[in-house]
């Protein structure tokens, strides 16, 4: 079984660092109604590392939190051989994002987007810091003002036999020294 | 000890409204989000154009969407390895037959094609399927898993995405507007 998967990721890794085979049948398909922004990388291994950068930014939408580039699901393969054709007809990334997220919505989207709500996601975190951290401050800076006051001195027990420890207590300080 | 007693009690109440202010809003998020499916991807395409597609059948008839305008289309994502596909198998077909004003059209979703043959030869088939190679059409239908079925209205607007096995009293939901209240 372990062999058996072995073979399949060495199939898979191989066929993903060898060139996609291309089928004459299949016409690279443009983005319906929008025109590619610019000239495609000339040389091939840089589409390849422009379609991987973007393909690390969608969402495997069959997968739990990995993105279409990291998984080997037939789902995310698709993909990546869709980012690819875009990269090579000269979509740039924010085309091909923005046909992405007209399928499928933000979601697609590893990372949200920093607009309206999704701010709370980006400056949250940020803010709870800033929150946390005044609060210590706050709450240090009172302990150390109680601190500081004098302590007022504790009422003398009642009790004689506590009255004679005490004085012992205070008799016996300078002598621990002279012991060590 | 009498006298810090009331002091005590005031730090404890602000120490828990700020502790619910946090706790609270957290735990509401935490609710909502495991009441949904996480796997469930909202739809943006109810309403807009269908994508057009222009594929062939396992037959080897070319199907074009622009040819289907002027009738119901259903276009139903599936694959042999699909479970919940095989469920929804049969009402599709019993619909495709009671229905013949509708066009009922599947779209194999990252299977092979003998497959798939095999599979509507035994399980019946009353409508054709169609190949997508490389998943170019389930991309622009932002399908996320099989089934995904999507009901085009006449005009050629997605009507509705269903996501999951559907049942006959759901296909009849979905056409009974669009039919024109043909029985």
């Amino acid at each position: 079984m372990i062999r058996l998967w072995l073979a399949v990721c060495l199939a898979v890794s191989v066929a993903w660092g060898a060139p996609e085979p291309v089928d004459p049948a299949q016409e690279p398909t443009p983005i319906e109604g929008v025109a590619p922004s610019g000239a495609p990388p000339a040389d091939p291994a840089a589409i390849d590392d422009t379609a991987r950068r973007i393909a690390l930014g969608l969402r495997c939408p069959v997968c739990q939190g990995l993105s279409a580039a990291d998984s080997t699901s037939p789902a995310a393969v698709n993909m990546q051989r869709r980012v690819r054709e875009l990269v090579a007809q000269g979509y740039d990334q924010a085309q091909i994002e923005a046909f992405f997220v007209s399928k499928y919505g933000e979601w697609v989207l590893l990372a949200p987007t920093a607009d309206g709500v999704n701010r709370i996601v980006w400056l949250g975190p940020f803010a709870m810091l800033v929150v946390g951290v005044g609060a210590v401050l706050f709450v240090v800076g009172r302990r150390t003002e109680a601190h500081a006051a004098p302590a007022p001195a504790p009422p003398a027990p009642d009790d004689p036999y506590a009255q004679a420890l005490l004085a012992e207590i205070a008799d016996d300080s300078p002598t621990a020294e002279d012991r060590a | 000890m009498t006298p810090e007693r009331p002091r005590r009690g005031r730090v404890n109440l602000v120490v828990l409204g700020l502790g619910l202010a946090i706790v609270l809003p957290l735990v509401a998020l935490l609710a909502s989000g495991f009441g949904s499916n996480p796997r469930e991807v909202p739809s943006v395409l109810e309403g807009a154009a269908a994508p057009g597609f222009h594929l062939v059948t396992l037959e080897g008839v070319e199907v074009s969407l622009d040819d289907l305008r002027g009738d119901p289309v259903v276009l139903n994502f599936w694959s042999t390895w699909c479970q919940p596909c095989r469920l929804e198998h049969p009402a599709l077909q019993r619909a495709a037959q009671a229905w013949p004003d509708v066009r009922f059209l599947g779209v194999i979703y990252n299977d092979d094609a003998e497959k798939s043959r095999r599979y509507l030869a035994q399980a019946g088939s009353a409508y054709p399927s169609l190949v997508d190679p490389g998943g170019r059409t389930a991309i622009a239908y932002g399908v996320a898993g099989v089934p995904e079925t999507f009901v085009i209205a006449p005009d050629g607007t997605i009507a509705h995405k269903h996501v999951g096995p559907l049942s006959p009293a759901i296909l009849q939901q979905y056409l009974a507007p669009l039919r024109g209240g043909q029985p």
